[in-house]
């Protein structure tokens, strides 16, 4: 130990290994300082591929399971997502990072793993106005900073704003626009779905919450 | 393909942010932290309040005089701060201030406070204060101050009409220090302060005010110049949380401050970063578990799999069985802080695993082995409350909650997790704030195993070997007739540079109905090696907790190595007569969790200098695992034999860390701050105490947490 090169290069070393480890705040500290070194040295980052260039009306029928194309838009992200559980229906969806969002019968109920999470909505009210437009109820279960639930309730609209015709890769769909307006006493959103005489949202953009902002889907 | 990328057009011009609005002005404007890291102008108070929870953690430097200061406000009205102070030497000292009114429209803030009531007493004053705001941009505080604060402009103390005693200031601290000082409080000469902060813009404050503190001592000591009573500074609030300061102080003198401020009930993300949990499978529509258990192959073949399954969640299965129609498992959560969480996470793995003839889950969280409590929960509530709103609320109020003190489930989970663990890492030891000494410290590397004969059975150990540091150059001790069991702390591993800081076996066990059991030997901790032994009676929906221990246990050595050592016979330490030091100690103990977020504990029984007497302890517990507490230790040493602060007490704050990193972990990271640790009214440190691995399998903390259930 009296070597001052082998203490360095110990010491260097010693971002912390092995399990216990895992906790040690100065261990921690050093693999930041480690790996910001590193980062100097080579800052090249792969190149990010998109999911949209991978995707093909072939692969997306090739695939066992449902997918959805997903963006958060205030992240600038988006991803594929898999078709991962069922209960009633609602329709969870997950990626490989494990984010994970639900929808019933289109309208978003919750999402997990974004930080600002919707933890469950009653969108029942919601739903029935998609047919024809008319007043309704939400309620949004958040969490906060203190592990407890905050509920909250809005005031909505739904109103029939137009008719389009989309395409989703290669397919086309018939659908009706609908607007969704809420507000609540100091929060405001307004949805936007892409429905189909089945019924189906084949493409929407919703608000999630004040923090996270809307996401936008398509049903591939 | 599945991964997050990035893409910019026209979607993300379309992107809007919805925010929050804002409240009234006043509230946005928080309150300044002075150089005494406390609400105030310059260098007096203020009568405002931060937003309960707030910690502060200023430094200020000015003259030869530095300051570093924590505030917490621990009521909506109440505030407390420590301070660790330079001048001459090393100080220490504890303030409160009580806002008694806050601001209306025409009525002022009002705040009355104690500045340095227990310690030497070198800030000691006393004030009461009053704030108002102006318009929107201007704040006035004045008020009536006392001890320092009355030392310039005094004039005879109002309180004389009352009685005439409190025109004189006795000089009533004892030569140690740290008692607290009531005999002075509002006593002697009384003056006014006051001062203005100015709001700029968002950004800058410009403050200006009259000090009526006369710098006496720091005239004597440091030759501090106090030619005016005026101090005029900027702040500078660069973004919220932060605060820095510049000031031209009492005509001569330039100082700087930095104060840091963080709010513990808010988080940067406030529903962690935690991974999608499995969601739900629904009986009927997509369960494709057996049907039943019907023979000892199937069950077999059923804990196996879902032993796989937890652990790919981060949970460790001990074990399970069916019963009818009711599933019982029993598992430890390695990974989420709130064991609220682990049990919305096992139930959700239950609905895929468990035989469709299940309809009851019975949930047994373990830590150290040994069951907490075991939680019921209907597979039907699973199946219709998932993502529903109140789905929170509604399962709680369906959950029930008992004791788990019953065997282990018949079909063990063999893990493939390693029984031994082990962590090599870096360490930094630090001791500074002592008397007059020079800061002294040392780097190294750290080496800690742990190995597990039984899950209640545990063999641990860890070693530190120095590097680099200077914890080499013994200081000098304070006096005492005591033995050294903590006096001679720094001399620990300094001559040696490191050695086995604890290694020892530790035993759990629940002996019966709402108890629990440990028993622990070896090298402890890192002055004493020995047995503890500890029992601890709490039913699982009890607010109310009481527990004994007893330990024997023996002196080590400088070295940190295998052998013991004598008490040192000398003031100075440096010759040891007799046999090995060995003593005793043990405690009985009552613990209560209010159900306003506190903590009380006291701690009855003798301490390892042989002294006899309690600890005091009340904690602000937050329900996101923030701890911030105070304690304080009196026992049969008097003031005088115990030396310097006269009697042990200390502030201890506990950050939950994936509270700082947003992803999820049981890790801790916390600090005790104390008045200097003397051998009076100190116990033995031994790791896993009780309480510490119960109460959070219990029902009133299981509650506290439940909004993370289905995170």
């Amino acid at each position: 130990m009296r070597n001052l090169a082998l203490k360095i290069a110990l010491f260097a070393a010693l971002a912390g290994c092995g399990e216990l480890s895992e906790g040690v705040p100065l261990a921690q500290l050093s693999r930041g300082i480690i790996g910001a070194a590193s980062g100097l040295i080579d800052s090249d980052t792969p190149a990010q591929t998109t999911a949209n260039a991978e995707l093909s009306r072939a692969a997306i029928e090739a695939s066992p399971t449902n997918l959805l194309r997903l963006s958060i838009i205030s992240l600038e992200a988006t991803d594929v997502l898999a078709e991962i559980g069922r209960n009633g229906n609602d329709v969870t969806w997950a990626n490989s990072a494990s984010i994970g969002v639900t929808f019933q019968n289109g309208l978003l109920i919750a999402t997990r793993g974004l930080g600002f999470d919707v933890m469950g909505a009653d969108v029942k009210g919601a739903y029935r106005s998609l047919s024809g437009g008319g007043n309704h109820m939400r309620k949004v279960d958040f969490l906060d900073g203190l592990d407890q639930i905050q509920q909250l309730d809005f005031q909505c609209q739904t109103a029939v704003i137009g008719r389009d015709v989309i395409v989703i890769y290669e397919r086309s769909y018939d659908t009706t626009i609908l607007e969704e307006t809420c507000s609540s006493t100091d929060l405001e959103f307004k949805n936007t779905y892409w429905r189909d005489r089945n019924d189906v949202i084949w493409q929407s953009r919703q608000w999630i919450s004040p923090e996270i902002g809307y996401l936008g889907y398509q049903l591939l | 393909m599945f991964r997050f990328s990035y893409f910019t057009g026209p979607t993300s011009a379309a992107l809007v942010l919805l925010c929050a609005t804002s409240a009234t002005a006043d509230e946005d404007w928080r309150a300044t932290y002075n150089l005494y890291g406390t609400a105030g102008v310059i260098d007096t108070p203020s009568a405002l309040a931060v937003k309960e929870g707030e910690i502060g953690a200023t430094v200020s430097l000015f003259s030869d005089q530095q300051r570093g200061t924590f505030t917490f406000q621990l009521l909506p009205r109440l505030s407390g701060s420590f301070r660790y102070s330079f001048l001459d030497t090393y100080d220490r000292s504890f303030d409160v201030q009580y806002q008694l009114a806050d601001e209306g429209n025409i009525r002022p803030a009002i705040a009355i406070g104690l500045r340095d009531f227990i310690g030497t007493g070198r800030f000691s004053s006393e004030y009461i204060v009053a704030t108002k705001t102006l318009g929107s941009n201007v704040r006035v505080s004045g008020g009536l101050g006392w001890g320092r604060l009355g030392g310039v402009g005094g004039f005879t103390n109002p309180l004389g009409f009352i009685d005439e005693r409190f025109e004189t200031r006795p000089d009533d601290s004892v030569e140690t220090g740290g008692t607290v000082l009531a005999g002075q409080f509002f006593r002697g000469d009384a003056a006014f302060f006051g001062g203005v902060e100015w709001r700029v813009n968002d950004d800058w404050t410009v403050l200006a005010e009259y000090s009526s503190d006369a710098y006496e001592r720091e005239i004597e000591l440091a030759g501090f110049e106090r030619n005016s009573p005026l101090n005029f500074g900027v702040t500078w609030t660069p973004r919220e949380g932060r605060q820095y300061g510049a000031y031209y102080l009492y005509g001569s003198e330039v100082g700087v401050l930095a104060s840091f401020q963080i709010d513990p009930t808010t988080r940067s993300v406030p529903s962690g970063l935690d991974t999608a949990p499995i969601p739900v499978a629904v009986r009927g529509q997509n369960v494709v578990a057996a049907a039943s258990w019907d023979t000892t192959q199937q069950e077999t073949r059923g804990v196996d799999a879902l032993g796989q399954g937890l652990a790919l969640d981060g949970f460790r299965l001990i074990g399970a069985e069916v019963n009818g129609t009711t599933m019982r498992v029993r598992y430890e959560n390695t990974t989420y802080r709130a064991e609220a969480q682990g049990l919305g996470r096992v139930s959700r793995i239950l609905t895929q695993f468990a035989p469709k003839s299940v309809d009851t889950f019975v949930l047994e969280p373990t830590q150290n082995g040994i069951a907490l409590s075991a939680v019921t929960i209907r597979r039907s509530d699973m199946e219709a409350l998932e993502n529903t709103a109140g789905a929170s609320e509604q399962l709680l109020a369906r959950t029930g909650f008992s004791d788990a003190a019953g065997p282990a489930p018949e079909f063990a989970f063999e893990s493939a997790e390693p029984a031994l663990l082990w962590g090599l890492y870096p360490y930094l030891e630090i001791s500074a704030f002592d008397g007059d000494e020079p800061l002294q410290a040392d780097l190294g590397v750290e080496a800690s195993f742990q190995y597990e004969i039984q899950p209640n059975l545990l063999l641990a150990g860890t070693y530190r070997q120095r590097l680099v540091g200077n914890r080499g150059q013994t200081p000098n001790f304070a006096d005492s007739d005591l033995p050294d069991v903590r006096r001679t702390a720094l001399r620990y591993g300094a001559d040696s540079g490191g050695g086995i800081e604890n290694l020892f076996l530790s035993w759990y066990a629940r002996p019966g109905q709402n108890l629990y059991s440990r028993v622990s030997a070896g090298y402890l901790e890192r002055h004493f090696g020995g047995v503890s032994g500890e029992v601890l009676w709490k039913p699982v929906d009890s607010r109310l907790a009481l527990g004994a221990e007893v330990n024997y246990t023996l002196l080590r050595d400088f070295d940190q190595g295998l052998g013991f050592r004598p008490a040192c016979s000398d003031a100075a330490c440096t010759t040891f007569l007799g046999d090995d030091y060995d003593v005793v100690t043990g405690h009985l103990s009552a613990y209560y969790d209010f159900e306003n977020g506190f903590q009380a504990q006291v701690d009855v029984g003798r301490y390892l200098a042989g002294d006899w007497g309690a600890t005091f302890s009340l904690d602000r517990e937050f329900e996101n695992g923030w701890k911030v507490g105070a304690f304080f230790t009196l026992t049969d040493i008097e003031f005088d034999d115990f030396g310097e602060g006269s009697f042990d007490k200390g502030i201890v704050i506990e950050i939950p860390t994936d509270w700082a990193i947003g992803t999820p972990t049981r890790d801790t990271v916390g600090t005790t701050l104390r008045s200097l640790e003397r051998d009076g009214g100190s116990r033995l440190r031994v790791d896993g105490r009780l309480y510490d691995v119960v109460g959070d399998g219990h029902t009133p903390q299981l509650s506290e947490s439940w909004g993370r259930f289905w995170r």
